[in-house]
């Protein structure tokens, strides 16, 4: 039997459903039910204001039904004019903030029924769009930013739209119901050479990185690339398979995965390969039971070397030995940097990705003053302006200033990241970005009464397990559990490699930074040669290795 | 216990016989006689009485109701459900159970899940509230079971099954099978409750009895004088944040109050202290002067605000006022206004304002004397449940005049009013306004703001008596957001059937203001099909939008061919246009 997901799919007529007479039905300001999956493959989300659900309901009102929209932006990179139409969108049809994600994309909230055409018009009329940004198909394509610093990272960023573009969905449904472009001419819709008709069983997610920097999480993607330079050339990818994040409260079916790395491929391949893996998981993956459709788990039912062996009898040639590679990070670097060609790029901290009217409109002034500069989302939903000549670095420091981006922050924050959960997210548990602040408020505390208030120790906080923050590869990873309550993971290396373990359940603030104090006082005391405290939690046995 | 207890020897429930204590213990003798006479009638007529055969008619053998947050509630309800597919069985979610059918039920599952710190669901809220609170109906006839999901790692596992189970137990419910609390692995656990509950649910038809209603005597006569003492239930807000109207719903439990829908509710109300205060202010009297009203002696501030009309004005009372403070400006300036502007004056100004631009000296006994009494206020009633509850939908009056606060009488005394206050009520007759005789004929509902309240009573009367008739809402306010007056409600109704078509105008919303009338003229075609078919139309709301909508009627009819003006005075003449404008 397969699910209510996998029913919707099949019969979309390629994504259409009835999304076009849901927008116009005056009655309601959501969608029908089985159009919010497929509107998701849109980029998407129908949600409502969870603060005001029960109030409205007692007010004998529908919720406040409200749409998260989200855009692609294949490795992060986007055009000054690209930049503007962004912001604009959050002034004029959503609520005001701009949320730059994890996945390196631009999110909106709060926007309503009526203004998602005009939303995916104006993303469109700058050449962009939110087609594939949620749904069972592959996502945004993130890569390692920025192509600017080096050739190495502008090959990258080659690789990795031609990537994006290879695997988006062929689907007319996009144009016909956003853009009032036109209506099929027979009632069948286009093939999807690479998905077919129901598309994946998942979503799918790729990261592309570059070492020392895994700030993509190469090993949380269901497909990941990490490329391989010789002699200053990007002469190739390993290939990893079968990462993910998302799990489920209590169900021990269901578990975060690191992926595996399972060959070589040059970067000619990278496209051929990536329509096999998607082939393959789509052939073989889950699709009677959602929770385990990923990909990491079509490899766990049926081995890796099964998963490798079908892969290679797919492709025109057998995937060449991994080469040995080496991370260092899974953060940002903040401040300027000089790239290869004399432009300067500058890294801010933006606290959870979320830009607010006021910065904006500080931003602004850089747009307006250097219109040649490109604009970055991080995977860590930083923010970088990028391409800027020596002697516009002074302006754009001045609008930063403004915009409250330049701020210092201390190591802890600048390297924590948080989902955005309540009040939107329809999945979450407990806050995420509306209370990791104040945590780490705390933390910061607990860390310099330490002695070490220099520490970079990565907190990630999620308000529900499905893990948008990759809280699981955090050396701290907080995952909501119910209002105010959190489960505590403990162990990650600094550097996505490693995944951390549960260490304590359930726990409210107090008890959060009563248990943590002591053992962040004893790493203080105890660390060897400047030892991660995710890495020394393992080593010293505080919590047992992950399996 | 020293007495034995008499309700032990009943052969009635203990509920019933305490219900009968109370009725003997308020009536007189020549009552008691008359109602023994009238209850042996009864037993003897041959008919059958209403024994407590529950009201299975309309309900199904088993209702399924599931209260679901991520979803595995509803999908063990449905597999349920489907398991005795083709039975007489109902799947709803606790969102949409109308606790009133509760007493009713002959057998009734739940599948309900708990979340974070023992919550139900967010849409099963209002459910449990209800469900906990005193108003909860009692079960004597209900059998039930209940299947609780949840999480063991939570402190308080399955907290919303438990709750449940033991308030439907404390009301009177008979379980049918043993609660079940699942984790979160809870396949096997509900697969076997559901084979339980298959084999121990009786789906047989039951006995084909119709209960009747037997013809009651005439209670004793509820009036503007002798009203009826109701007590608050509810008042809430059903205006979401952000709206220019302030809107709340009331719901009060009115014993004995009959009225059909479209009838109006009258309402003694306060004067708000507010009001009361500014007419003290503008005549410089003390709140505790002594005066007479009647026979009686109470202080000014009383007599102001129970015994007199302070926000409507007459001519009666400015004439009085004249006399009394000899304000020879105040009769000059009103003599010389011409009568439409003296009609605004007298709709607009409140007595507080008459005495602020024409002050005067006036004592405390002259001014309760020159003072109409306190008249009572009119709304139109927005139920039809029976359950002897009334229920109105009202717009807090509330605005400045020359920098001070105004606020309406009524409107804003209703609105501050706690769930347990006393009301006086009477029912002021609307028969111009009700329903069809025939519950086949069509009805087309025209209202905007308030003026939905009567269309809510005509879909839920409709509704109740199974009306085979189709039902029309076009309903307007301002904003889509904030003003979709009950809202869920008619969404509910347009799926379940009670309203075959629901059209809305909202003035606020995009850059054209559209009103209730320009559905009326976008709608032409079908509106002349529904008359065809013998449609009555009906219009509540403000008096402008009134004579709007009628004109739209008319230009409807002459685009449509016909001749506008004929066929509304004629279907005027037919008593199938229906007006209630204010």
């Amino acid at each position: 039997m397969s699910t209510d997901v996998e029913r919707i799919k099949q019969a979309s007529r390629g994504l259409r459903g009835t999304l076009s007479e849901s927008l116009v039905d005056p009655l309601t300001g959501a969608i029908r039910a089985d159009d919010t999956t497929l509107s998701k493959f849109h980029g998407i989300y129908q949600q409502d204001d969870r603060d005001l659900r029960l109030e409205r309901q007692r007010q004998k009102l529908e919720p406040a039904f409200q749409f998260m929209i989200r855009a692609r932006v294949p490795g992060g990179i986007c055009t000054t004019e690209q930049w503007l139409a962004m912001t604009r969108i959050s002034r004029e049809i959503s609520d005001g903030t701009l949320r730059l994600t994890t996945r390196q994309a631009f999110q909106w909230h709060g926007v309503l029924k009526a203004g998602l055409k005009p939303l995916i018009q104006t993303i469109d009329s700058v050449l962009m769009d939110t087609l594939a940004a949620c749904g069972d198909v592959n996502r945004n394509v993130m890569a390692s930013p920025n192509p600017h610093r080096s050739k190495l990272h502008a090959k990258l960023h080659e690789v990795t739209l031609s990537l994006s573009q290879h695997l988006t969905p062929r689907t007319g449904a996009y144009h016909e119901i956003w853009l009032d472009g036109e209506k099929l001419a027979r009632d069948e819709p286009e093939e999807e050479p690479i998905y077919g008709p129901a598309y994946l069983p998942r979503k799918f997610k790729i990261s592309l990185a570059i070492p020392p920097d895994n700030d993509v999480d190469v090993f949380a993607q269901d497909l990941g690339f990490i490329g391989i330079v010789e002699d200053e050339e990007l002469i190739g990818f390993n290939v990893t398979v079968g990462g993910g994040m998302g799990a489920t409260h209590g169900d021990p079916q269901t578990y975060p995965r690191l992926a595996d790395v399972i060959g070589f491929c040059r970067p000619e391949d990278v496209n051929h390969v990536a329509e096999h893996v998607v082939g393959v998981q789509r052939d073989f993956g889950n699709r009677e039971v959602r929770k385990r459709a990923r990909m990491k788990y079509t490899i766990d039912d049926r081995g890796l070397d099964w998963f490798v062996a079908e892969l290679n009898s797919r492709l025109r040639e057998p995937l060449a030995p991994a080469r040995s590679f080496r991370f260092g990070r899974h953060t940002d670097r903040y401040g300027w940097v000089e790239g290869d060609d004399g432009l300067w790029h500058h890294t801010v901290y933006v606290q959870n990705g979320r830009l607010h009217a006021d910065q904006l409109d500080a931003l602004e002034g850089i747009a307006t003053a250097l219109p040649d500069v490109s604009w970055i989302l991080t995977p860590n939903q930083n923010l970088a302006v990028a391409n800027v000549p020596a002697d516009g670095r002074a302006i754009v420091e001045a609008q930063l200033e403004a915009a409250g981006l330049m701020g210092s922050v201390t190591p802890l924050r600048a390297a924590s990241i948080a989902c955005v959960s309540m009040p939107t997210c329809g999945l979450g548990m407990a806050e995420a970005e509306r209370y990791l602040p104040t945590l780490v408020d705390h933390l910061e505390a607990v860390f310099a009464e330490a002695g070490v208030p220099e520490s970079d120790t990565v907190i990630r906080m999620t308000g529900c397990p499905n893990g948008c923050a990759r809280p699981y590869v955090a050396e701290i990873g907080f995952v909501g559990k119910a209002p105010g309550r959190y489960n505590v993971h403990l162990g990650g290396d600094g550097r996505g490699q490693a995944l951390n373990t549960l260490w304590a359940e359930n726990r409210d603030e107090a008890e959060i930074l009563d248990g943590l104090r002591p053992v962040i006082e004893r790493w203080a005391a105890e660390r060897e040669n400047g030892e991660r405290f995710g890495t020394w939690v393992r080593r010293t046995g505080i919590v047992e290795e992950a399996a | 216990m020293a007495t034995p207890d008499p309700a032990a020897f009943a052969p009635l429930p203990d509920t019933q016989f305490h219900e009968l204590q109370q009725l003997a213990a308020a009536l007189r003798p020549e009552q008691l006689w008359w109602t023994s006479g009238y209850l042996a009638g009864l037993a003897q007529s041959g008919v059958q009485a209403p024994q407590a055969i529950p009201a299975a008619s309309e309900l199904a053998a088993a209702t399924i109701v599931y209260a679901t947050q991520t979803g595995n509630s509803r999908r063990i309800a449905e597999q349920l459900a489907d398991r005795l597919a083709g039975q007489d069985v109902r799947l709803v979610s606790a969102g949409d159970y109308r606790l009133a059918d509760l007493p009713k039920e002959r057998q009734i599952v739940f599948v309900v899940s708990t979340h974070g710190e023992g919550d139900p669901p967010d849409d099963a809220v209002p459910f449990f509230e209800r469900l906990l609170s005193k108003r909860a109906p009692k079960l004597e006839d209900v059998r039930y079971a209940v299947l609780s999901l949840g999480d063991s790692s939570y402190e308080k596992f399955c907290e919303v099954g438990r709750v449940l189970d033991e308030r439907l137990a404390e009301l009177g419910g008979q379980p049918l099978v043993d609660r079940v609390d699942c984790d979160v692995e809870f396949e096997d656990a509900a697969a076997r409750w559901i084979d339980q509950l298959e084999a121990d649910l009786d789906l047989s038809q039951p006995s084909n009895v119709v209960p009747m209603r037997a013809a009651l005597p005439a209670a004793p006569r509820i009036t503007r004088d002798a009203p009826l003492t109701g007590e608050v239930l509810e008042v809430q807000d059903i205006t979401g944040r952000g709206s220019t109207s302030d809107t709340f719903h009331v719901e009060i439990a009115a014993d004995g109050l009959a009225y059909e829908p479209g009838d109006s509710v009258g309402v003694w109300h306060d004067n708000p202290v507010l009001v009361v205060e500014q007419v003290l202010a503008a005549t410089g009297l003390a709140g505790d002067a002594v005066v007479r009203v009647g026979d009686e002696e109470t202080t000014l501030a009383l007599a102001l605000t129970s015994k007199r009309e302070l926000t409507g004005l007459s001519r009666a009372v400015i004439e009085r006022y004249v006399a009394v403070t000899r304000n020879d400006a105040l009769e000059a300036w009103f003599g010389g206004l011409e009568r439409a502007e003296q009609a605004e004056i007298l709709d607009g100004w409140q007595f507080a304002d008459l005495a602020k631009a024409y002050p005067g000296e006036v004592s405390a006994q002259a001014l309760v004397d020159l003072l109409a009494p306190l008249k009572p206020r009119l709304y139109s009633i927005a139920s039809a449940l029976g359950g002897d509850e009334v229920h109105l939908t009202v717009s807090r009056v509330s605005y400045e005049r020359d920098g001070e606060p105004r606020v309406g009488a009524a409107s804003n005394w209703l609105g501050d009013l706690d769930a347990g206050a006393a009301v006086q009520l009477f029912v002021e007759p609307n028969a111009a306004f009700h329903l069809p005789e025939d519950p086949a004929t069509p009805v087309i509902m025209i209202g905007a703001g308030t003026g939905v309240a009567p269309f809510r009573a005509f879909v839920q009367a409709r509704s109740e008596a199974g009306a085979p008739g189709d039902n029309w809402l076009i309903f307007g306010h301002r904003n889509f957001r904030t003003d979709f007056l009950y809202q869920l409600e008619w969404q509910r109704a347009l799926k379940g059937g009670d309203l075959a078509r629901l059209d809305v105008a909202f003035s606020r919303d995009g850059d054209e203001r559209r009103y209730v009338q320009h559905v009326v003229a976008d709608q032409a075609a079908e509106l002349m099909a529904w008359l065809d078919r013998g449609a009555h139309i009906y219009i509540c709301g403000a008096i402008a939008m009134g004579k709007a909508v009628e004109a739209a009627l008319v230009a409807a009819v002459d685009a449509s061919g016909g001749d506008g003006e004929a066929v509304v005075s004629e279907l005027k003449a037919e008593r199938r246009l229906h007006r209630d404008v204010y």
